[in-house]
């Protein structure tokens, strides 16, 4: 046998033995229990309370402090608002997380609204920390969301606060639809206004299309949104379609120029709402825009209220809190 | 005089193999330097003695003396996301610099790399369909096991389709292997328009990134490139005749077409392998071969374990600012390979050859 092939054989087998035995080594390193992924769905399969909980997700922060469990929150994220002036580390790591951190802070859970990459997610688990998914796209409406807050009130062992959070939630929808449907719209020929929600201009008309908690807010605000019959979740729309459906009422993302919609070529350019003003920009509220959770109640109140020029007196809100949930409150 | 002049030439020969091993030896060392410091670098600030504990622990038999004065926090951090990132960057940097090696004496065209015979664009288009498609047939590592099948199949591709009566032009493969690269990113753009949605998570595997690579990634990774690695470097005096031309290395006794066709497949293996993991890395593959033969000069038997060695060290320091450049973002590699990269050559090429460098 020739001695480079004889040198290659006890090469590969000197290899293999080595790698082999640090992947049995690696394999078995840390000693934790494997972690889980929590959903909705996996509700019957929940752990041991949570006490060290890391949050990507600037909804369940917010639902968290709301339940009062803000104290078993050992770290945020960058796009954390509610409640304000939050002290916790901040672990994104954009566009990761930041796994050194988390490991760092011995967390028991990570809470994300976004899909991060499989390997991170299976080095949180590998290392025994749980994974809690919870969805902010397509499919979240507000029977999703008070799901999300039974959730995170069994984790945490505040179910109890999670309960009234969703009684107080089914009162004031019933009351913001009861509402809405009694206005008069006769300025509006009496037939439910059409409605356009402009996430972003950048590459596309980016709106909320159908199952969306956005498309909700039409829905209990007795506007029709012209992005639904379209395309499910968070698409960009054809402005052909927006022409054609001319909105009557436009909802504008903070971030998006007012000014634009009149502009030579733009698909509003002749819509009512562009006619006759009726744009409206989330300034203070955005994030309710943005963020499944409890608050977004409060987003379809500043709708009803910039839309109909009505105030719906809401039931007070069940827990009492430093920080008022309330933007609209605030301003 | 006649054997006097021989003896200077042995003697100037010794010296000159004798310099290069004490580069290579140099050059190694600078690499483990640049392991261990580079096992510093993160957002959480570990002391020196935890981390050289932990690496004892990691020693059978040691691990058994050495005290355990860390956390078991600082444990994981170490163990279960530096390591395997550096060794990752290890591993790719080698393989590219390796591939790229092995692939301009093929071509004996100074800018050619492993991505030009359609294994950038092949692994582009199997990770990034598992991307937009929503591919977990494969389980969780369906994306890196499609990239590199993809990859390799571009390859094996573009290497029939320049097969001209059982021999390999190299222009001809060149070309070949830029035309289908073109088609193949052309469907990868049609891919990416079908979902703007994912165009950001395919946007930064395009760019490549070492963060999510695990030692489950990393094991049979690790196992193909040390392989194909030590075996293209077997093939180093056949590279070299190569280099001189066919007609040169046949006279000399080189099966050239085989040689050829077990280089390309060993270097399509190793080189798909590595960027499943961490997608597309420029550069290193493209530059490193060049910077070893400035240093050491033209035989593979230098050029080839030296582009490893450089490539290696490159990656990882890349890697190193892009994790700690700005806080709180990790940069795509891809980026600052090139950023970093270039000036970095320029320097070198006017540093070491006062602009007289010719490939």
């Amino acid at each position: 046998m020739n001695k480079n092939v004889k040198i290659s054989i006890a090469v590969v087998v000197a290899l293999a033995v080595i790698i082999g035995g640090l992947v049995i080594l690696h394999e078995n390193a840390g000693g934790r229990a494997k972690g889980v992924i929590i959903t909705i769905d996996t509700m019957d399969n929940i752990p041991n309370k949570l006490t060290r909980i890391v949050s990507l997700d600037p909804a369940a922060t917010a639902t968290l402090y709301a339940l009062g469990a803000y104290s078993d929150l050992i770290a945020g994220n960058s796009y954390d608002t509610y409640p304000p002036n939050e002290t916790l580390p901040n672990v994104t790591d954009y566009p990761s997380m930041d796994l050194e951190q988390i490991f760092n802070l011995s967390a028991d859970a990570v809470i994300s609204f976004d899909n991060y990459s499989e390997s991170q997610i299976s080095q949180l688990l590998n290392n025994g920390i749980d994974y809690v998914f919870l969805s902010a796209g397509a499919g979240v409406n507000f029977s999703v969301i008070e799901r999300q807050n039974t959730l995170l009130g069994e984790l945490t062992g505040k179910e109890a606060n999670a309960t009234l959070i969703n009684q107080w939630m089914n009162t004031s929808l019933s009351t913001l639809r009861s509402d809405a449907l009694s206005y008069d719209k006769s300025m509006y020929n009496g037939t439910p206004l059409r409605g356009f929600y402009l996430l972003s201009s950048e590459g596309g008309y980016w709106t909320a299309g159908n199952d969306t908690f956005i498309n909700s807010y039409f829905e209990y605000a007795d506007i029709v949104n012209i992005a639904a019959p379209y395309d499910t979740g968070f698409y960009s729309i054809n402005p052909e379609n927006i022409a054609n459906d001319s909105p009557q009422v436009i909802i504008l993302d903070d971030s998006v120029n007012a000014s634009s919609l009149n502009a030579s070529g733009s698909p509003f350019q002749s819509s009512p709402a562009v006619a006759n003003n009726k744009i409206y920009t989330t300034v203070n509220n955005e994030n309710m825009f943005t963020e499944p959770n409890f608050r977004d109640i409060f987003a379809i109140q500043w709708i009803i209220f910039v839309v109909y020029g009505q105030n719906p007196v809401l039931p007070s809100f069940p827990i009492n809190l430093t920080y008022n949930p309330n933007p609209n409150e605030v301003i | 005089m006649h054997v006097i002049g021989n003896e200077r030439l042995r003697a100037f020969v010794q010296r000159r193999r004798e310099m290069k091993y004490a580069w290579v030896g140099f050059l190694f060392l600078l690499l483990i330097i640049v392991i261990i410091l580079s096992d510093f670098i993160g957002s959480v600030r570990i002391p020196l003695l935890n981390i050289l504990e932990i690496y004892g622990s990691q020693i059978p038999y040691l691990s058994h003396f050495v005290p355990h004065n860390y956390t078991s926090a600082q444990e994981q951090i170490i163990v279960q996301l530096r390591e395997p990132e550096i060794l990752g960057g290890l591993i790719i940097g080698a393989s590219l610099g390796i591939g790229g090696a092995a692939i301009q004496s093929i071509f004996r065209n100074p800018i050619s790399e492993p991505y030009v015979i359609g294994l950038s664009s092949g692994a582009s288009l199997g990770a990034v369909s598992a991307i937009v498609l929503g591919l977990t047939f494969l389980g969780i590592y369906t994306q890196q096991i499609m990239a590199f099948v993809f990859g390799l199949s571009i390859v094996f591709i573009v290497y029939f389709l320049a097969l001209k009566e059982g021999r390999i032009h190299p222009t001809y493969l060149l070309l070949t292997g830029v035309a289908i690269s073109f088609f193949i990113s052309a469907i990868v753009a049609l891919l990416l328009f079908t979902n703007l949605n994912l165009q950001g998570e395919a946007f930064f595997w395009l760019l490549g990134s070492l963060e999510n690579i695990n030692w489950t990634l990393l094991y049979p990774v690790a196992i193909v490139v040390l392989i194909a690695s030590y075996v293209i470097y077997l093939q180093h005096r056949e590279l070299d005749a190569i280099q001189m031309g066919d007609m040169h290395a046949r006279s000399v006794g080189v099966n050239v077409e085989r040689t050829k066709r077990l280089t390309i497949f060993l270097v399509a293996l190793s080189v798909s392998a590595s960027v499943s993991i961490s997608g597309l890395i420029g550069f290193v593959g493209l530059v490193m071969p060049h910077l070893s033969r400035m240093l050491l000069g033209g035989s593979n038997k230098y050029v080839i374990p030296v582009s490893g060695i450089l490539g290696a060290m490159f990656l990882i320091c890349a890697d190193d600012i892009a994790r700690g450049i700005v806080s709180g973002v990790v940069i795509p590699i891809g980026i600052v390979t090139g950023i970093i990269g270039v000036p970095f050559l320029l320097y070198f090429m006017r540093r070491l050859t006062g602009g007289r460098y010719e490939g």
